[in-house]
């Protein structure tokens, strides 16, 4: 067996008085991973906190946090973060810088990350934005962020995370501030990424049926623990009086 | 129990609705599924009286509805709005929040309707005297349904309420709505952008788009995608989740 | 006391009083990590207690002159000197704490309740109402204060009662700007909307809704204020036209002490003293009571 991509042993965060994450371990190799919780349930605190990004004041403790065979507590995260392991976060107009234009942003990350010259880094930034089914590319990089519609903004900022191929994608709740049938778009370019780079992805979201349709394994937290790991194809194996719960409570559209 | 004839609304120039007319019977539950910007809560404050630049026809209760609303309007129709955080005054207890309407509505601080109310939302006395802050999301919105229930309305208006919730609680607060209008026989227009929400809460429903309704639907038809319009069938195709390619 | 505690603290108040109580004590409990809240109530609250029991505690009558120990510095007898008519400046300075604090409640209780309710009724109101309302404290505001003051009293006469009225027509403004900001951010807000709903009128909304959430801004402002009250009271006196001799009021005290400033220098500079360090005091509170109750600055 070889070692894991990410591998995490007794992770907590305090935040604000009281254990936002409580000593969650898990591992993970070049696979979807699901992480499902209600709000508060610390789901957004792991995944800022495998990036070493925790808000002002939070104390992050971990007996191992290692991602590709590097212990992220010693390392210096500059070159890890962004580079090797990219974050998707909700809306993408409050994650963008609202001074830059996106094609600015693009471009800079190409030359910071993987030292294009500003020539190559202009062509490879198009490159990248025309992959992200957009119907007019250059538009789109002369825009600033608060120009583009939510699910453009979305894809712009896939195409950003994107653009030092990381090894590991955390996407937080990258679709619930869309509109359903732009949110499908997006997934389905996720999805086909995900496929064609052969890259790991953390998709963190409240929604059970997104987290099983698009993982292969689903990590249910509650409270900030890990109360239940499940196959995205067998979820109707949960033990869980929670994850019973969220099961239950779906509303199907389809009678 | 209301009937809208060539309703159009503005936000400055810019027409959100557009010459939509529908009616619903006193007791049903009508639903309107749209995106955002479809104009779909501007109709529905419209409605309630909260947007004034409107024009068209709109009979509630068998009485002709102009720009401003009379003050017994608040025994007619009452809503529930998208957000628990928003809705409720951060500085008033849920007491204080549940007799509001009855001293404008002269009946006093009626302590057992408070009470009562309370227990049909699935509240407890002890929650009372707790400020918003001490609540949590699905709870303030279960307050928020006690105070529209308070006047005992014949409509109630329906904004997104369960879209800043968690899905479980999301289903809990769509079986109360359920029973609460099972017992009461009010009359319901649920405005949401998830079809699933409205398949589990209404009898019909239209699709809106732009500020039209481009398809109006029994909720059978609804849940088979039988649909005549594109953007509808569209809808309807992102609605049942994500399908891995 | 224990059980006073669990009673406050009770996440599951039984009664309105209760509810109420248990907000103010949390409140409390989170003012002892506000060090410059602290600070500047403390200074207050010891002049306050000066001001109060000033006849308790004055060594001597403010009035009482003796002409055979004017001038004299510092000394035992006389903590603080005496003035140019032989009176004990430390007894001046106590008794003027009444006069400087008295100006400046009766300020904060004029203006502060006057620019709200404007600035909360311009904000709900809206259109030519809004309008009107607002080119008024603009008017005020575009007039520097010490000015409209002085030729109010200019106008009116010189008299400790004028000098309060000139502050406060000069104060208000910035208080309806302020209640009228925070209207209009709340207008719109989904629980002013429910009220609505319920068929509450707009005196209700106003005075019963909206106003509670604009006092903590207020109550900001006017701490910040205070300082400028007590500087502009002070700048009154000093001129001649607030308070008047025999009056012990701090202004007209250094007013009356500059001409012997350089050989008998405590005569001006102990009411000076005085004036700084209660509007430094006001300051502090000001700049705490800001951290503490704006929402916006966390």
């Amino acid at each position: 067996m070889t070692a894991p991509l990410l591998d995490i042993e007794d992770l907590s965060v305090r935040f604000g008085g009281h254990e936002a994450v409580r000593g969650v371990s898990f591992s993970m190799g070049r696979e979807r991973l699901g992480i499902v919780g209600e709000s508060g349930a610390g789901k957004s605190m792991l995944g800022r906190a495998i990036m070493r990004l925790s808000p002002p004041g939070a104390a992050m403790t971990a007996k191992r946090l290692a991602f590709d065979g590097i212990d992220l507590l010693q390392t210096d995260m500059r070159g890890v973060r962004g580079k090797r392991i990219g974050l998707v976060f909700q809306d993408p107009r409050f994650s963008l810088n609202p001074a830059m234009t996106v094609g600015e942003q693009i471009e800079e990350v190409l030359r910071v990350h993987r030292s294009l010259r500003p020539r190559a880094a202009r062509d490879e930034a198009l490159k990248l934005i025309g992959g992200m089914q957009i119907r007019d590319p250059i538009a789109v990089l002369r825009r600033y962020p608060h120009q583009l519609s939510g699910g453009m903004g979305q894809r712009a900022m896939i195409a950003m995370m994107l653009a030092p191929n990381p090894d590991l994608l955390i996407a937080d709740e990258p679709t619930s501030a869309l509109d359903a049938s732009v949110a499908s778009g997006v997934l389905a370019l996720l999805d086909r990424e995900v496929a064609r780079r052969g890259m790991a992805i953390i998709l963190i979201s409240h929604d059970l049926d997104l987290v099983a349709s698009f993982c292969d394994r689903v990590l249910v937290m509650l409270a900030g623990e890990i109360v239940e790991t499940l196959a995205a194809s067998n979820l109707a194996a949960a033990r869980h009086p929670y994850t019973r719960k969220l099961l239950s409570a779906r509303l199907k559209l389809e009678a | 129990m209301i009937e809208a004839q060539a309703i159009t609304a503005r936000h400055g120039a810019n027409a959100v609705v557009r010459d939509v007319s529908f009616a619903v019977a006193a007791g049903e539950s009508f639903g309107i599924v749209g995106e955002s910007g479809s104009g779909k809560s501007t109709l529905l404050r419209v409605i309630a009286g909260l947007h004034e630049h409107w024009s068209g026809g709109l009979v509630i209760d068998g009485m002709p509805q102009g720009r401003r609303r009379p003050r017994g309007f608040g025994r007619v129709a009452q809503m529930v709005f998208q957000d628990p955080y928003g809705s409720l005054h951060p500085r008033q207890t849920v007491d204080r929040a549940l007799a509001e309407p009855l001293i404008v509505q002269g009946f006093g601080h009626d302590r057992a309707r408070i009470l009562a109310a309370l227990d049909a939302v699935g509240l407890e006395a002890r929650h009372r005297f707790r400020y918003p802050h001490q609540l949590s999301g699905g709870q303030r919105q279960r307050v928020a349904i006690a105070r529209a229930l308070m006047l005992e309305p014949k409509l109630l208006l329906l904004d997104e309420p369960t879209s800043a919730l968690d899905a479980a609680v999301q289903a809990e607060i769509v079986a109360l709505l359920g029973r609460l209008r099972a017992e009461r026989g009010v009359t319901f227009i649920l405005v949401s952008h998830s079809l699933a929400v409205v398949a589990a809460s209404c009898e019909r429903a239209a699709v809106m788009q732009e500020g039209l309704f481009v398809e109006e639907a029994a909720i059978a038809d609804l849940r088979r995608g039988n649909l005549r319009d594109p953007y509808a069938r569209e809808l309807f195709a992102a609605s049942l989740g994500f399908r891995r390619g | 006391m224990s059980m006073i505690g669990a009673w406050l603290a009770s996440d599951t108040p039984s009664t309105y009083r209760q509810a109420v109580a248990g907000r103010f004590w949390r409140g409390t409990l989170g003012l002892r990590h506000q060090p410059m809240i602290l600070t500047g109530t403390s200074i207050v609250l010891v002049f306050a207690v000066i001001a109060i029991a000033a006849p308790l505690i004055a060594p001597y009558s403010p009035t009482a002159q003796d002409l055979a120990l004017n001038l004299r510095p510092p000394s035992a007898a006389h903590w603080l000197g005496t003035d140019e008519l032989g009176r004990d400046i430390l007894a001046r300075l106590i008794w003027g704490a009444r006069i400087t604090l008295g100006i400046v409640a009766l300020v904060s209780v004029i203006t502060a309740p006057i620019g709200l309710i404007l600035g909360c009724a311009a904000g709900y109101a809206g259109g030519w109402i809004e309008a009107a309302l607002m080119r008024v404290t603009d008017v005020f505001l575009a007039l520097p204060r010490l000015i409209l003051a002085l030729a109010f009293v200019a106008a009116s006469g010189p008299g400790i009662e004028n000098a309060v009225l000139a502050i406060a027509i000069v104060a208000w403004p910035p208080y309806a700007r302020v209640a009228r900001a925070e209207t209009l951010a709340l207008k719109h807000a989904e629980f002013i909307e429910a009220a609505r709903l319920a068929g509450a009128s707009p005196l209700r909304i106003v005075l019963r809704h909206i106003l509670p959430l604009c006092l903590p801004s207020v109550i900001v402002r006017m701490s910040l204020d205070m300082a400028g009250v007590i500087l502009t009271a002070a700048g009154l006196g000093f001129l001649g036209l607030g308070a008047q001799p025999p009056s012990p009021e701090w202004g007209a005290m250094i007013a009356s002490g500059r001409q012997y400033m350089v050989d008998q220098w405590w005569v001006a500079a102990m009411p000076g003293i005085a004036i700084a360090a209660v509007s430094l005091a006001f300051n502090l509170l000001g700049d705490g009571m800001r951290d503490w109750l704006d929402p916006k600055q966390k």
